[in-house]
């Protein structure tokens, strides 16, 4: 069984997710790619939003999920902090 | 304070300085990590380094003032090796026992505060020279031991890295332990530890 995924690691999840749709997602795909319920998603959501990190959109009358130039920036961050928490295993 | 040879005060100095650069900067990305996510264990992981690079500050001030003679009065001088070496002691202590609390996930507060009150009755009880290099093998074997575990479970370069550099300092403290005054084991000791934290620079770099 895989453990419990810190919120380090689900934030870059859902930025990751959000990058590999070339910056705009659809809340569905989030919500697949995420790996995380409704109730779950709505809250991180928010959460990188309020932080401008992602923003919503309306695309075509639908809505969507974009990845923003903070964003951008936190996942280069997030990727070095993954790596120094892999190699020092914390 | 152990007996720097003459030959080697400004090759330590040097040593000292590189030390404290990488764990300065070890530091600085565990409180960027801090900023940035706003978990704990980063907070503590950069104070832990803070801890290690100000030891190295303090040991590399106090060999500083030694090498440049600024001081004539030989208690003065006495007064100041002794500071600075318990200073440089205390620091790596504390920086080493946080690191053990982080890696080994300790959170029961009891527990820290028996080791803690543990480690402080060794230091004040038992002839300090010889006890904080006994401490800190045992720190530096824990760290290692962790260390060796994550790089087995994360077969990275970095991983191995880190292990590495924690291996260094270990044996470093080994050859602390049985060098007594010999110059040569004391200069051979430093180098490993400066080639542990010459390893965890490449690590660093390779952060991308």
């Amino acid at each position: 069984m895989s453990e419990r995924r810190s919120k380090l690691e689900i934030v870059g999840d859902i930025l990751n997710a959000i990058q590999a749709k070339g910056g705009t997602i659809k809340p569905t795909h989030l919500l697949y790619n995420s790996n995380l319920s409704h109730e779950r998603m709505k809250l991180y959501v928010e959460e990188l939003e309020g932080k401008g990190l992602i923003e919503e959109k309306e695309v075509k009358d639908k809505k969507m999920f974009s990845i923003t130039d903070k964003g951008f920036e936190f996942l280069a961050s997030f990727r070095k902090v993954k790596e120094m928490e892999d190699a020092f295993g914390i | 304070m152990s007996a720097i040879p003459e030959w080697f005060n400004v090759i330590s100095i040097v040593y000292y300085i590189i030390s404290f650069l990488v764990a300065g900067a070890i530091s600085f990305l565990g409180y960027k990590a801090y900023k940035l996510i706003k978990e704990k264990k980063y907070l503590n992981f950069s104070i832990a380094f803070l801890f290690i690079m100000l030891s190295f500050v303090v040991y590399a001030l106090t060999n500083l003032f030694v090498y440049l003679n600024l001081d004539k009065n030989p208690d003065r001088i006495l007064a100041i090796i002794n500071a600075g070496f318990v200073a440089y002691a205390l620091f790596t202590i504390a920086g080493y026992f946080l690191l053990v609390i982080l890696t080994f996930k300790v959170r029961d507060i009891k527990i820290i505060a028996i080791l803690t009150a543990g480690i402080a009755a060794a230091l004040a009880l038992l002839p300090f020279v010889k006890i904080y290099h006994v401490v800190l093998l045992i720190l530096a074997l824990l760290l290692s031991y962790f260390f060796y575990k994550n790089c087995r479970e994360k077969k990275t370069t970095n991983s191995k890295l880190v292990f590495g550099a924690f291996l260094a300092m270990t044996i470093s403290h080994v050859i602390h332990i049985i060098s007594g005054s010999d110059a040569i084991l004391f200069a051979v000791g430093n180098t490993i530890l400066v080639l542990g934290y010459i390893l965890l620079l490449i690590a660093l770099l390779r952060f991308k």
